[in-house]
């Protein structure tokens, strides 16, 4: 009888120490390579539009997917996408003058992996009415 | 951990071949919880010391193992979100959480493993008791007769 215990009581251990979660395993490292940031990013103010521009390395260039651009929201700390372009420069219209409009802009590779944006510059549209 | 089955296994083998030399009901009590046997033989100070000490042990385990599965879940999910991720924002993000989360479940780990074998140390110690320890305790009530009255005492073995 008290053999028989001894074995449930041993069978519910090796049950709880077999039967727990195990981690699936840590990866080695952080093996991500991400394209470059665009530099020299500016923002230009126009009649109820904006217009970007940045540069980039050519030697990224042959990878380079897209530049995706963003609205940044401070209060928020987030972003909305705006457009994307293969070039340069972006000009974003149809915007409410008056208004301060502030903006990130990140690169893209053939991958489709994000690099870190840039960081945020802001501007104030002019209005259309005088 | 095989080190505690293996502790276990040799503490239970010595319990299972010796076993028929004790007093098997109080035993069997002690067997199934540690202490239970000692209160049920009149030894109370020993059986609350065990059952405290056993149920303060589970309950840590208890929670270390929650715990431990928790961290386990959310390492899992933040691995899943790091393999996923197509900024090197949230790939950042992720990693770091992922460390995080692989050292918050290596140390609960730890506790759980330790606490295990507290219980199972608990649990041995209390059949050892019962089988080894001696049971030559008096009478858990006695009665003396002084001067012109009674005096009733409860003996507490220890």
């Amino acid at each position: 009888m008290i053999r028989a215990m001894i074995c449930v009581v041993a069978i519910a251990l090796v049950c709880f120490v077999s039967c727990g979660k195990d981690h699936e395993g840590l990866p080695t490292g952080f093996d991500y390579d991400p394209p470059p940031t665009p530099s020299d990013f500016q923002a230009t103010a126009g009649v109820e539009q904006a217009h970007l521009s940045w540069s980039y390395p050519a030697e990224s260039l042959p990878t380079l997917l897209e530049f995706r651009v963003y609205y940044y929201y401070s209060i928020y700390d987030m972003v909305e996408l705006v457009g994307t372009t293969t070039e340069t420069e972006f000009t974003d219209t149809q915007l409410i003058g008056n208004v301060e409009y502030c903006y990130r802009v990140s690169a893209v590779d053939t991958s489709d992996f994000e690099g870190w944006r840039t960081a945020v510059q802001c501007v104030t549209v002019l209005s259309g009415f005088r | 951990m095989r080190n505690v089955i293996i502790v276990v296994t040799a503490l239970l083998v010595v319990a299972s071949t010796s076993v028929d030399a004790a007093d098997t009901g109080d035993v069997i009590y002690s067997v199934l919880f540690p202490g239970w046997g000692q209160i049920r033989a009149g030894r109370y100070g020993r059986g609350a010391l065990l059952v405290s000490a056993e149920i303060i042990t589970l309950t840590g385990l208890m929670m270390a193992d929650i715990q431990y599965d928790r961290a386990v879940e959310q390492y899992d999910r933040a691995r899943a979100f790091y393999l996923n991720a197509r900024y090197i924002g949230d790939a950042h993000y992720y990693f770091d959480t992922m460390n995080e989360k692989w050292d918050d479940a290596e140390n609960l780990h730890t506790y759980r493993t330790i606490l295990l074998g507290t219980a199972i140390g608990v649990w041995a110690a209390g059949v050892a008791d019962m089988m080894w320890g001696g049971g030559g305790d008096g009478p858990p009530l006695s009665l003396d007769v002084s001067n012109g009255g009674f005096i009733v005492s409860k003996t507490f073995s220890f």
